[in-house]
């Protein structure tokens, strides 16, 4: 093993001198971007080469030897030994190494000359996971640090596309599904409407959910933005949440904020248990032509639901008993 | 207090949806054998009886709604006068007469009422 970088994470996530997992995606995107920059760099040297030879790059294989404190400094070495042994390209992924530090520390409108703008783009993984308040800092204790911060990975991709990506929530309805293309309209409640791509496994389940806004669908992924921080298209997803009869669902989910006395001496507070009860029976199985109800607690530990219909329909759900009893004039 | 007197009654935020009372505000708590507690509306406003409830009593309401004693005696919910040390304006009506089901039926008649008349404090 060959000590070769020492990034260093600040934040309040690291404070315990460690790394979410998450996070550690960036130090792969930090390995990628060092090869390819190792390439062109050696490419540069030999123009009379169409590519580089055959397995160059093979041998670099950056390993995470140890977290250090102060806040997470993720010590990466070099693997040196055996079959992985570097070679003559050493020099090239130390060239490669100091280039990633110059062009995070310059102004985005004076890159090294030396960055080839076509690996900008590597900065969408580079420094991805981290959020707001947070940095990597490359070359932490010197003159002139590296510090990577959200703000500037994106100002970086952005010197040489039109778009960044990031990763993305969204919460909305199903609607327009393409079954051939693999596509459904994420309709958004004050967000415009957004193409997302659909795995063949969620067919059956955007059957069920298509157009209806009351089942909301929560979608964890990463979309690409402008430089104005408007979502241009979804870039992949990692998953797909969905809740029949939401705003049901969590009116049921608000009881349980009701403990034992919360109106007055002797009224009955909800468990889990209970509301489940319900909950299992009503949410997914509500009529969708039906108006939601009122969802009211009832001092002795009861549920009503009520209607604000003509006909003032109203159900007394004994949860005891789990009897409904259905009054209408 | 007479037919026209406004009898108000507070009502719990959990009892209110999209800002429109439920029965339950009108439905009477078991413990209070079949009275529900409102206060007379001539002699105290809408908006001093939930100051009153919320902040000198320290209970919770989102608004205040009611029915008119007419209202009250025609779903067989008589009011009386009930002052009390701390509410002097302090009235019940009377449910004990009916079993659950006609008190839900009976909260729903005044409920209605209520809407009809539309929420006295906060004013919309």
């Amino acid at each position: 093993m060959k000590h070769f970088v020492t990034p260093t994470f600040k934040g309040t996530r690291f404070d315990d001198h460690s790394i979410p997992l998450e996070v550690a995606k960036d130090l792969v995107a930090y390995e990628k971007l060092i090869i390819e920059l190792t390439k062109h760099l050696y490419l540069e040297d030999h123009p009379s080469r169409a590519r580089v030879p055959k397995g160059f790059g093979n041998e670099f294989q950056l390993h995470l030897e140890k977290v250090d404190p102060g806040s997470a400094k993720a010590v990466l070495s070099l693997m040196t030994a055996g079959s992985l042994a570097i070679g003559a390209t050493e020099t090239y992924f130390e060239k490669a190494k100091d280039l990633v530090n110059d062009c995070i520390a310059a102004q985005v409108d004076s890159l090294p000359a030396a960055f080839p703008r076509s690996l900008l783009k590597h900065f969408n993984y580079l420094g991805k996971s981290l959020e707001e308040g947070e940095e990597l800092i490359f070359n932490e204790g010197t003159a002139q640090p590296s510090v990577l911060t959200p703000a500037k990975r994106r100002d970086l991709v952005l010197s040489a596309s039109s778009e960044y990506i990031k990763d993305i929530q969204l919460k909305g309805y199903l609607d327009a599904p393409n079954y051939e293309k693999q596509v459904f309209t994420l309709r958004q409640e004050n967000e415009r409407d957004i193409e997302c791509p659909m795995s063949s496994d969620f067919e059956n389940e955007a059957r069920k959910l298509v157009g209806y806004p009351r089942h909301i669908v929560s979608i964890e992924g990463v979309g690409a933005y402008d430089s104005y921080e408007n979502l241009k298209h979804i870039v992949s997803i990692n998953s797909i949440d969905y809740q029949f009869n939401t705003e049901l669902s969590q009116m049921l989910d608000t009881l349980l904020e009701l403990e034992d006395g919360w109106y007055g001496d002797g009224s009955v507070g909800f468990t889990e248990d209970k509301i489940s009860q319900v909950a299992t029976k009503l949410v997914d199985t509500f009529p969708a032509k039906i108006e939601l109800p009122a969802v009211v607690p009832t001092p002795e530990g009861n549920i009503l639901l009520e209607w604000q219909a003509p006909s003032h329909l109203s159900i007394d759900i004994c949860l005891d008993s789990m009897v409904a009893e259905l009054h209408a004039f | 207090m007479n037919s026209e007197t406004e009898l108000l009654r507070q009502a719990h935020p959990k009892f209110c949806k999209d800002g429109l009372v439920t029965s339950q505000a009108f439905y009477p708590f078991p413990k209070d054998e079949g009275l529900l507690s409102v206060d007379d509306g001539d002699k105290i406003s809408p908006e001093e009886s939930h100051k009153r409830f919320t902040e000198t009593l320290g209970y919770q309401s989102e608004s205040v709604w009611s029915v008119t004693a007419a209202e009250a005696d025609v779903e067989q919910v008589p009011a009386n006068a009930d002052p009390l040390a701390d509410n002097a304006e302090h009235c019940l009506l009377n449910f004990s007469a009916h079993n659950d089901k006609k008190c839900r039926k009976i909260a729903k008649k005044l409920k209605i009422f209520a809407l009809d008349r539309g929420c006295r404090h906060p004013s919309v």
